[in-house]
């Protein structure tokens, strides 16, 4: 899997790019690894020693949840997100400019105010522990909505202030 | 039982919040916003406008999907390209070309059996067309295949995947809805055989018209060599399905149970996975889950919205006007989501239209599996059909045809075929999970 930046973008751009899609390639990458490892161990055991492993269940889920919000991010800056795109083909370029221009803006204004909540949200649960893991609280588990939203927004607007900059802009 | 799932039949709506939400929504997804940030920006704006908590959009983000069941999709992710690198997916087509390859068109037949075998460990759709498609698709180029007849057998055939146990699509199902994902898997098992042997009737009478070759018949002792080198690979959907229809383990460990049965014959019997290739295959698998499960907690907001404001009532006002009954209720979903197929991808199609549909199951009085295969088979029939088709694209790419040029439509309209068979007779998909005990 190779990154896919913007190849219209300047070298600078291209390689913080580059860097921003390993880091959330690598996050999201040992999430799912520790969150594969865990369950399997929790299934081995149970089917092999009929144990049950509650921490390990409860962990491999919001491990789950962190891989798939970094994954957002990647998706984000790959842009790689599911979209209908049958209307906007028809489109004439200045046209498709201006609506990708939009897109972008509301993406940073939903992204920026779930993290805003999600923050709140976050900080509510501080002193709660995990269900079956002692010593580790809740923040942990909710913490990955902001920082993934958070990150998404800020790279779109780096985006957006470099479309605006860039005299030829991309093609999409 | 259906009715307390989906809750009780709303006796009003509110229309501008309605309006709101969903004029929003459709407005951003015509313009090309991705399917996720559509529902989150109309949600929040219904949120905003209307007074609602919006603390709420955050905390349905982390736990719609902090559950057990979705872990199941990395799982059938990595299990499907497992069993590609681990050479488990080559053991299939070898088999499958040992039983089917003399008849007529005998590579296009090839291609839907061992799809049928794949479906048994894979629940996805993509990992299907992209692994056969990729062994298959040259050596049908080379033996005088049209390059879209090619793709047009690859990408229908992979469609098999995600029907037949276990499924990525289900698993999403079973999640939005509080069904049990078990027993889909096992509703499953018939219709997604029958797409099979419909597809191989089609592939045989086209292969007939067009003159396609055939491949010598094997002796039985070749077959049989074959069969044992096999054996591994082909046993691995009889303990992914027989105990998943048996009730042995839920999808979540089904998919570890066929990971760790693909890691293991990749490694220790076939010897052909490289570890190496691990890392790249998680990170793949990673994103090919976020995409999807991001549209899921998202659609969880849209959808709470669309619940509390009564939504489910404009829809059944709406079919009562109409006057279908049932069966002509069960017709237009099927017409609706075909056409809504052509231009929506699979997931994000059933991820918008579930929460819209289920509120119909109480009030018209339908069956909740039944209606369930109808919505899956058919919204899978638009991953195939063009210009938005995603087994579509992936099989093109791989067979370097452009879209215009695949023959596709023969084999939608045996699918097709299969999704009404289920319209009118449900015990083809309720009798077999009622024999389980799931039902």
């Amino acid at each position: 899997m190779t990154a896919s930046p913007d190849p219209s973008a300047p070298p600078a751009d291209r390689d913080a790019a580059g860097r921003l899609v390993r880091l959330a390639a690598v996050i999201a990458g040992a999430a799912l690894a520790a969150c594969v490892l865990l369950t399997s161990v929790t299934v081995v055991l149970r089917f092999g020693f009929n144990v049950s492993l509650a921490w390990a269940q409860e962990a491999g889920r919001y491990l789950f949840v962190w891989s798939v919000y970094a994954g957002v991010f990647l998706a984000v800056i790959k842009n790689s997100h599911i979209r209908v795109t049958v209307i906007a083909d028809l489109m004439p370029p200045s046209v498709r400019r201006a609506a990708e221009f939009l897109i972008k803006l509301v993406a940073i204004a939903s992204f920026l105010v779930v993290a805003w909540y999600g923050a709140l949200l976050a900080f509510e649960n501080i002193d709660r522990e995990f269900y079956t893991v002692p010593f580790l609280t809740l923040i942990w588990f909710y913490a990955s909505v902001p920082i993934a939203l958070t990150a998404s927004a800020l790279y779109l607007l780096g985006d957006l202030v470099g479309v605006a900059r860039r005299p030829d802009p991309d093609p999409g | 039982m259906s009715g307390s799932r989906a809750g009780p039949i709303p006796t009003r709506a509110d229309g501008l919040e309605i309006a709101v939400l969903l004029g929003t929504f459709g407005l951003l997804l015509l313009i090309g916003t991705p399917v996720a940030v559509a529902m989150l920006a109309a949600s929040l704006l219904d949120i905003l406008i209307f007074g609602l908590p919006p603390i709420i959009s955050a905390e349905r983000l982390s736990s719609a999907i902090n559950s057990f069941p979705l872990l199941a999709i990395p799982f059938f992710i990595l299990a499907g390209v497992l069993m590609n690198r681990g050479g488990l997916t080559q053991r299939l087509v070898d088999v499958s070309r040992a039983f089917v390859g003399h008849y007529k068109g005998g590579t296009a037949q090839v291609n839907v059996l061992a799809s049928i075998f794949f479906s048994g460990v894979s629940g996805s759709a993509s990992a299907d067309a992209a692994a056969i498609g990729s062994m298959l698709i040259p050596t049908m180029k080379r033996e005088g295949y049209s390059p879209g007849f090619a793709v047009g057998v690859t990408a229908a055939s992979a469609t098999i995947g995600p029907i037949i146990p276990p499924s990525i699509v289900m698993v999403i199902y079973g999640s939005m809805t509080n069904m049990s994902i078990g027993a889909l898997f096992v509703a499953g098992l018939v219709p997604g055989l029958m797409i099979g042997i419909g597809l191989m009737v089609m592939v045989s009478l086209l292969a007939r018209k067009h003159g396609y070759p055939s491949a010598e018949r094997l002796v039985w002792r070749q077959r049989g060599r074959t069969m044992m080198y096999a054996l591994p690979a082909l046993i691995a959907p009889g303990i992914i399905v027989g105990g998943i229809v048996v009730g042995l383990y839920t999808a979540t460990e089904a998919g570890v149970i066929a990971c760790l049965y693909a890691l293991a014959i990749g490694l220790l019997v076939y010897r052909e996975l490289p570890l190496r290739a691990l890392w790249g295959v998680l990170i793949e698998a990673a994103e090919q889950t976020a995409i999807p499960v991001f549209i899921l907690a998202c659609a969880s907001i849209f959808g709470w919205l669309l619940t509390i404001h009564g939504f489910g009532r404009v829809v059944i006002d709406l079919l009562n006007a109409l006057d279908l009954g049932p069966l002509g209720v069960l017709l237009f979903l099927v017409v609706v989501l075909t056409l809504i197929g052509l231009f929506i991808e699979g997931l994000a199609a059933l991820i918008i239209f579930v929460p819209l549909i289920v509120p119909l199951i109480p009030a018209f009085g339908l069956n909740e599996l039944q209606v369930a295969m109808i919505i899956i088979m058919t919204i899978l029939i638009g991953t195939v059909t063009p210009p938005v088709g995603l087994q579509l694209y992936i099989a093109a790419s791989i067979g370097k045809c452009p879209i215009n040029h695949v023959v596709i439509w023969p084999f939608v309209a045996v699918m097709l075929a299969v999704v009404l068979c289920v319209v009118f007779v449900p015990g083809l998909v309720t009798g077999l999970p009622g024999l389980a005990g799931l039902g």
